[in-house]
């Protein structure tokens, strides 16, 4: 299952990649102040998610509850897309056979 | 509503319909197609070798070379799934008299299929054994007897995964013909090779990730390339010093006070290669941890830039250069004459050829010309042999490990022409250190595949010293420190292959995915900040609180308090979501927003 939830991820992420490949080109090369304000803010939240950590030490919780919150984001962001699919492929179905 | 339920059964019907099809088909009619009285037991043929799959004999009138890229080649070809990675562990045998000749009754199936002898009738013929890590570990014991010059006899006897190729070439023994046959065989056990020269070639070859190896190597074939595209444990033709950025390798620094036990372990079976290519026919060394001894007799070497310990299993001075079996020393420049090296003396060559653990060929026992200090401590483990114990006094440091082949022409004292000397990777620990009394950071790279633990305590047992992490932050170490086994491999898997991009718009897209990696992944470190000239640091809460002895039973029971909200939140909205994800008519997408 982890791999299959693996793969909708990089499925999802390699796609996003693909679009924003050339807006990150175009911004990179024609807006280089847009682009410095993006790496900015790209900075910005590398910052935040390195005191995650920090945060996270002082509530004292286990390792595991991290990993149980961490698969219920995980299933949260992933299993509606999965279905969402497959709702819209039988629709696609019953509105070609009508 | 009713029609897409009804469409969902059918296809659920025929997706059960098809399964029961298939399984079907293959206990019943697919079964009956196969002839069991037909089938050549599970040996595979290729005809026809083209190029010779031979090894050089040392000496005799059938020079014999070997194209490894060419058996790889055919032995992918016989066996799809054939994985050197899992049977890394190569023994080859040949001789050279008549013994070596292979004979009609050894194709009595022939590769087309019928019984009886191929025409020809004979000539030479090597089996090569490829034996899974898991079997070969079996192996408590390796006899090899004889020399150059008489019989020689090696004689494992293991059960498991062994693959052999049987390699058969010519049809006598005086003209090799061009043209042969590959024979690859499933065993199920090896129970003994024996091989017998006369004529003065050495007769059996091994090809292992570890080190029975020795002085039988002479002409061996280097395997590891073939390895290097899936472990990527190598670094291309230099020096790890010279990219620390290096993402093969993490980089742990600590002070040594007093003494320290150092751990590597494999987060998984790495093919810890092992170069075996003869430079030139000349000397192939194995090349493992360094240890530390009095100069002894190797003050002749004071002026080398390296030295090495031996065991020389034929003599025990250093003229017999080619039977020397190494532990390649390195920076002996820097050895100051107080400093002492094993000598070949106090190994134990009873161990010489069932054993990889170069520090298990010490006798401790009976040490007279070096000394193992008891103030450190070193333990490398390898997926193999895994333990490696060091101990050494006031000479931690002068040792540098190196994992990529590395060939240098050598001037030996008493040795007239230079030598080219090559030592290979085994140990995967590069230790650095430059002075020649430790008293700095000492930093070791260890592949990323390996955990690693670092103890320092002083004699008393008290725990002292730092370790630094791979980012050169001091951390305080107050146990032993391991690098990964806070994570679980699941979440460290799962995030650590996913395609994050750290710039543009999509490193902002991918933030949240960052944040949750780094919310089970992540070590917490202080933050320090500089505020009008004055330094603040806001330490870590386990750091204050949590990690704290008396804490620890307010801590099992906050986390059961705090879990139990959590889950509770946990159920009450998959419920929901799943409420939702049942509505046909719901085409609600969650995401996480920013």
């Amino acid at each position: 299952m982890s791999t299959f939830i693996h793969g909708i991820l990089s499925f999802i992420m390699y796609l996003a990649n693909f679009i924003l490949t050339p807006l990150n080109a175009l911004i990179e090369n024609y807006l280089p102040n847009f682009d410095y304000l993006l790496s900015c803010v790209s900075d910005f939240f590398t910052y935040i998610s390195n005191l995650i950590p920090w945060v996270v030490s002082y509530f004292g919780l286990s390792h595991e509850i991290l990993e149980l919150i961490l698969s219920y984001l995980v299933f949260n962001i992933t299993l509606p897309v999965i279905t969402v699919s497959i709702k819209f492929a039988i629709k696609w179905y019953n509105s070609l056979k009508t | 509503m009713f029609k897409l339920k009804y469409q969902a059964h059918k296809i659920i019907n025929y997706v059960f319909y098809l399964i029961v099809f298939v399984i079907g088909f293959l206990l019943g009619f697919g079964a009956k197609k196969i002839d069991f009285n037909n089938l050549i037991s599970d040996f595979l043929f290729i005809e026809n070798v083209q190029a010779y799959t031979l090894f050089e004999r040392t000496t005799g009138s059938y020079p014999i070379t070997i194209d490894e890229n060419y058996l790889m080649e055919k032995i992918t070809l016989i066996d799809k799934n054939f994985d050197l990675k899992t049977h890394s562990n190569v023994i080859c045998v040949t001789n050279s008299n008549s013994n070596s000749m292979w004979t009609s009754s050894e194709f009595s199936y022939k590769p087309d299929g019928t019984h009886g002898a191929v025409s020809g009738s004979s000539g030479y013929k090597i089996d090569c054994y490829f034996i899974s890590t898991d079997t070969i570990n079996q192996i408590t014991s390796i006899s090899y007897s004889g020399n150059s010059s008489a019989n020689h006899n090696f004689s494992p006897t293991i059960t498991g995964d062994i693959k052999k190729l049987s390699i058969m070439l010519g049809t006598n023994s005086s003209s090799l013909s061009s043209t042969g046959y590959m024979l690859y065989q499933t065993l199920s056990s090896l129970d003994k090779i024996n091989t017998y020269s006369t004529g003065g070639s050495l007769g059996v070859y091994l090809y292992t990730n570890f080190d029975y190896s020795y002085s039988l190597i002479k002409n061996t074939l280097d395997f590891s390339k073939y390895l290097e595209e899936e472990e990527n444990i190598f670094l291309n033709n230099g020096s790890i010093f010279d990219n620390d950025e290096n993402k093969n390798f993490n980089k742990y620094c600590w002070n040594f006070e007093n003494s320290t036990i150092f751990t590597l372990t494999p987060n998984e079976d790495t093919f810890n290669s092992i170069n075996l290519t003869d430079y030139n026919g000349e000397y192939t060394f194995f090349t493992g941890f360094y240890a530390f001894g009095n100069i002894g007799n190797f003050q002749d070497y004071s002026n080398m830039e390296r030295g090495y310990l031996y065991n020389s299993k034929v003599a025990n001075t250093h003229s017999a250069i080619d039977s020397y079996r190494g532990i390649l020393f390195e920076n002996l420049q820097n050895i100051t004459s107080d400093f002492s090296y094993l000598n070949s003396n106090d190994i134990l060559t009873s161990r010489y050829y069932n054993t990889i653990d170069p520090l298990g060929d010490i006798d401790t026992k009976n040490l007279n010309s070096y000394y193992l200090n008891n103030l450190s401590q070193l333990k490398y483990s390898h997926y193999f042999r895994s333990e490696y114990y060091f101990n050494s006094l006031n000479d931690v440091g002068y040792h540098i490990f190196k994992y990529s082949p590395i060939c240098e022409d050598y001037t030996f004292a008493g040795v007239a022409t230079q030598k080219k000397v090559c030592h290979f990777q085994s140990g995967d620990v590069e230790y650095e250190d430059i002075s020649s009394k430790v008293e700095g950071n000492v930093c070791i790279y260890v592949p990323n595949n390996y955990n690693v633990s670092v103890l320092t305590q002083n004699s008393q047992g008290g725990i002292t010293g730092s370790i630094t992490n791979p980012n050169g932050d001091n951390l305080d170490l107050n146990s032993s420190v391991s690098e990964y086994d806070e994570y679980g491999d699941y979440y460290d898997y799962f995030f650590d292959s996913l395609p994050f991009e750290d710039y543009g718009l999509s490193s902002i897209v991918f933030a949240p995915l960052n944040a949750l990696d780094k919310m089970v992944t992540g070590t917490c470190e202080p933050i320090n900040l500089n505020i009008l000239n004055s330094d603040i640091s806001l330490p870590c809460g386990n750091d204050i609180f949590w990690d704290r002895e008396d804490v620890k039973p307010f801590k099992t029971f906050w986390n059961m308090f705090l879990g139990g909200i959590i889950c509770y939140g946990i159920g009450i909205s998959i419920y929901r979501t799943v409420k939702d994800i049942k509505d046909p008519n719901s085409d609600k997408l969650e995401v996480i927003d920013l």
